[in-house]
C-alpha cells in the first residue's frame, strides 16, 4: 500500500508520470541486467545517461538563451535601440525558420569534421558541444515563452505601480516577472524542450552513425540511444518485431533474444511518453490555474 | 495581410542573401569534384563491363584502341586516364563508396528541384491529413470530456449511488483505456526509423505512402498536434462566452454523437456549444500550424535520412554532407528554408482571414 500512496498517488498527474518513468527505466535496467549480456548492458547504461545529459543540459541552455535573448530584445525595446531589437528578432526568426534536425545535423557533421581532424575532445567535452548544438535550435521556444510572459505582464498595474516606487526596468522583469511569477511556466517549458531535445539527439545520432557512415569511421560520438539503435545488431533486434505479425507467440522470445535494440528503443520511446505526459499535465495545471 | 507578406519576403530577401554567400563560401571549401573526369572509365565499366582493374582486359582494350582509336580517345590518352582514375580510386573513399556527387551546377540544381517539388507534395498531403486528423483528435477528446460530465451531471442530481458508482467505473475505465492504448502509444511516440523497421526491412524510391503514413503516425507528431487543438478547444470551453452560452442552455449534450463524422472534412456544430468555440480555436490553430508544418518537416527529413531513401531530397541533402559538398548542402538547406518560410506566410494568413470573419 505504501508503495502504491508514494509512485502512483494520482493528486498530481506530473508527479505521478515522474514516477513512472522512474519506475519504468528501474524495471528496464533490472530486465537487461538479467538478461542482457555484459558489454550490451553496459552500453545501454552508458547510451541512457549520456542521452538524458545531453538533453538536461541542451533543456538548460535553452532556457538560458531563451531568458537572455526575449531580456535583452526587451531592455532594447525599452531603451528605444531599435536597430539592437530587431536584429535580435531577425537572428531568432531566421533559426526558427531552418528545421531543428537540419540545423543539429549540420552542427553534428561540422563537429564530427572537427573531431576528424585531430582536436583531441573528450567524451564530456563532445556531449556538451552536442548540447549546445541542440540548445541552439531549441531555444526559441523558451525565447517565445518569456516574451509570451513579459507581454502578459508589462502593463498590468502592480508593474507601474513598481516602476513609480523607481525599481528597476531589469529587476521588474527578472524578479518580478520571470522568478516570482513564471517559474511554473518555465519547468513546463524545460519539460516540453527535454522531449525534444532527447527526440532530436536520438534521431540526430541514429542518422550520423547509419548515414555518415565515413566519417563515424573516423570518429567515435559518445555513445547514446540513436547510435546504440543504429548499430547493425540492434537493428535486427529491430528488425525481429515485424515477425511477430506472422508469428504472434514470437512475442514472448523477443525480449529474450533481441534485447539490446528492443532495450534501446522502448527506452527511447518509453522516456518520451512519459515526458509527453509531464508536459502536459503541467499545461493542463497552468491552464487551470 | 500586405503587412505579412511584406514582413516575410523582406526576412526571405535578407536570408538568401545569407545563403548566396553561404553557397558561395561552400563552393571554395568544397571538395573539388574529380569524378567528372572519369566519365569514359565509368562507361567502359558500365556499359561494356570492361574491369579496369584486370590487367589482362585492359591489355586487350588497349590494343583495340591502338587500331581502332575511339573519338578523343587514343592508347596513350587512355593510359594516363587509367593512372588518374586509379590514384583518385585509391585515395578518395568516395569512389570506393561509388558515389559520383556533385558540386553545385545549373544541372544538379535542377535535379535537386525537382526532388524538392516531390518533397513538397509529400509535405503538403502528410500536412493536410495531420492537420485533420488532429482536429478530429482534438474534438473527440473534448466531447467524451464533456459526455462523462453531463452523465456525472444527470446521475449527481438524480441518484448519489448511481453518482458514486459511476465515477469509480469510469476510473476502471480510464486505467483499462491505458492498457489497451499502450500499444497504441508505443507506435506513434516511437521515432519513424524505429517502427519503419519494425514494419519493413527495406524502403527505396516507391515508399511515397509509406512516407507519408509514418510522417503522420509516428514521432508522437499526431497526438502531440492533437492535443493542441484540444488545449485550444478547451481554453475557449472555459471562456465567459462559452459559459454564457451553456447558462443559455444552448446544446451541450453529445452523447448520440457519431465520431465517424469527426473526419468529415467540413466540421460543423450548427447550434451547439461547439459551434460557438470551434472558429475562436482555429484560428489560434492556424497560428500553430507554423510550428507543426516545421515538425513535420523534421519528421520528413529524419525519415528520409534515416530509412536512406536514394534520390528523396533530403537523403540528397545527408550525401552532401557526408562527401563535403557543402554549396550544394546549403542550396538544400535554403530551399527547406523557403518551405518552412511559405508554411509560416500561409498560416499568418489563414490565422488573418478567420480572425477577419470571427471579428465581423
Amino acid at each position: 500500500m505504501r508503495v502504491k500512496r508514494i509512485f502512483f498517488s494520482k493528486s498530481d498527474p506530473a508527479k505521478f508520470w515522474f514516477r513512472i518513468m522512474i519506475v519504468g527505466l528501474l524495471l528496464i535496467y533490472l530486465w537487461n541486467a538479467a538478461f542482457l549480456y555484459e558489454s550490451g548492458f553496459k552500453r545501454w547504461q552508458a547510451a541512457l545517461f549520456n542521452s538524458i545529459f545531453v538533453s538536461f543540459v541542451a533543456s538548460l541552455l535553452s532556457i538560458f538563451l531563451g531568458w537572455f535573448f526575449s531580456y535583452y530584445k526587451y531592455i532594447n525595446e525599452y531603451l528605444d535601440k531599435v536597430v539592437v531589437s530587431k536584429t535580435i528578432i531577425f537572428f531568432i526568426d531566421a533559426i526558427k525558420s531552418i528545421p531543428q534536425v537540419i540545423g543539429a545535423l549540420t552542427g553534428y557533421a561540422i563537429l564530427t569534421n572537427l573531431t576528424a581532424r585531430d582536436y583531441n575532445l573528450s567524451s564530456f567535452v563532445l556531449l556538451i558541444l552536442l548540447s549546445f548544438i541542440l540548445g541552439l535550435f531549441l531555444f526559441v521556444e523558451a525565447y517565445d515563452m518569456f516574451n509570451e510572459r513579459i507581454a502578459y505582464y508589462k502593463d498590468k498595474d502592480f508593474i507601474s505601480a513598481l516602476r513609480v516606487l523607481g525599481m528597476k526596468e531589469s529587476s521588474i522583469i527578472n524578479k518580478e516577472i520571470f522568478y516570482k511569477n513564471s517559474r511554473p511556466y518555465v519547468i513546463q517549458k524545460f519539460a516540453s524542450i527535454f522531449g525534444e531535445v532527447f527526440f532530436l539527439q536520438a534521431s540526430v545520432d541514429y542518422i550520423i552513425s547509419v548515414g555518415l557512415t565515413l566519417k563515424t569511421n573516423l570518429v567515435s560520438l559518445p555513445p547514446t540511444l540513436g547510435n546504440l539503435l543504429a548499430r547493425i545488431d540492434s537493428k535486427q533486434d529491430i528488425f525481429a518485431i515485424g515477425m511477430i505479425f506472422s508469428n504472434l507467440s514470437y512475442i514472448f522470445e523477443l525480449p529474450f533474444k533481441h534485447l539490446q535494440g528492443l532495450s534501446a528503443a522502448l527506452t527511447l520511446v518509453f522516456v518520451l511518453i512519459c515526458v509527453y505526459k509531464i508536459a502536459n499535465a503541467l499545461t493542463e495545471k497552468l491552464e487551470n490555474k | 495581410m500586405k503587412k505579412i507578406i511584406v514582413k516575410n519576403l523582406i526576412s526571405i530577401g535578407i536570408i538568401s542573401i545569407l545563403f548566396v554567400v553561404f553557397i558561395v563560401v561552400g563552393k571554395l571549401i568544397s571538395v573539388s569534384d574529380k569524378s567528372e573526369r572519369f566519365v569514359v572509365i565509368k562507361e567502359l565499366q558500365e556499359k561494356y563491363y570492361i574491369d579496369i582493374f584486370d590487367e589482362e582486359q585492359v591489355e586487350i582494350f588497349k590494343m583495340a584502341l591502338e587500331s581502332y582509336p575511339i573519338q578523343h580517345l587514343n592508347r596513350e590518352k587512355f593510359e594516363n586516364l587509367l593512372d588518374e582514375y586509379k590514384r583518385y580510386y585509391f585515395t578518395n573513399p568516395k569512389a570506393k563508396e561509388g558515389y559520383t556527387g556533385k558540386n553545385l551546377s545549373l544541372d544538379y540544381a535542377i535535379d535537386i528541384m525537382l526532388m524538392f517539388v516531390k518533397f513538397c507534395f509529400i509535405y503538403f498531403i502528410s500536412f493536410f491529413s495531420l492537420y485533420h486528423f488532429s482536429k478530429a483528435i482534438g474534438f473527440a477528446k473534448l466531447i467524451r470530456e464533456i459526455n462523462y460530465q453531463n452523465d456525472l451531471t444527470k446521475f449527481a442530481i438524480l441518484d448519489e449511488d448511481e453518482f458514486l458508482r459511476k465515477a469509480k467505473h469510469f476510473k476502471l475505465k480510464k486505467y483499462l483505456n491505458y492498457i489497451i492504448s499502450a500499444p497504441f502509444y508505443l507506435f506513434i511516440f516511437s521515432p519513424s526509423y524505429v517502427a519503419a523497421y519494425a514494419i519493413r526491412s527495406k524502403f527505396d524510391s516507391d515508399s511515397f505512402l509509406f512516407l507519408i503514413f509514418f510522417a503522420i503516425f509516428t514521432n508522437g507528431a499526431l497526438l502531440y498536434s492533437g492535443n493542441r487543438f484540444y488545449n485550444m478547444l478547451k481554453n475557449e470551453y472555459h471562456k465567459g462566452y462559452a459559459l454564457t452560452a451553456l447558462v443559455k442552455n444552448l446544446k451541450n449534450d453529445y452523447s448520440d454523437f457519431n465520431f465517424l463524422w469527426l473526419f468529415s472534412l467540413s466540421k460543423k456544430f450548427k447550434g451547439s456549444v461547439l459551434g460557438s468555440i470551434y472558429p475562436a480555436a482555429l484560428s489560434n490553430f492556424y497560428l500553430s500550424l507554423k510550428e507543426i508544418g516545421s515538425f513535420l518537416i523534421t519528421s520528413l527529413a529524419i525519415i528520409e535520412m534515416a530509412l536512406n531513401i536514394q534520390n528523396f531530397f533530403c537523403y540528397e541533402l545527408l550525401k552532401c554532407l557526408l562527401f563535403e559538398y557543402y554549396d550544394s548542402a546549403f542550396f538544400i538547406i535554403f530551399l527547406l528554408f523557403v518551405l518552412v518560410k511559405a508554411n509560416d506566410i500561409a498560416a499568418e494568413i489563414l490565422h488573418y482571414l478567420n480572425s477577419l470573419k470571427y471579428e465581423s
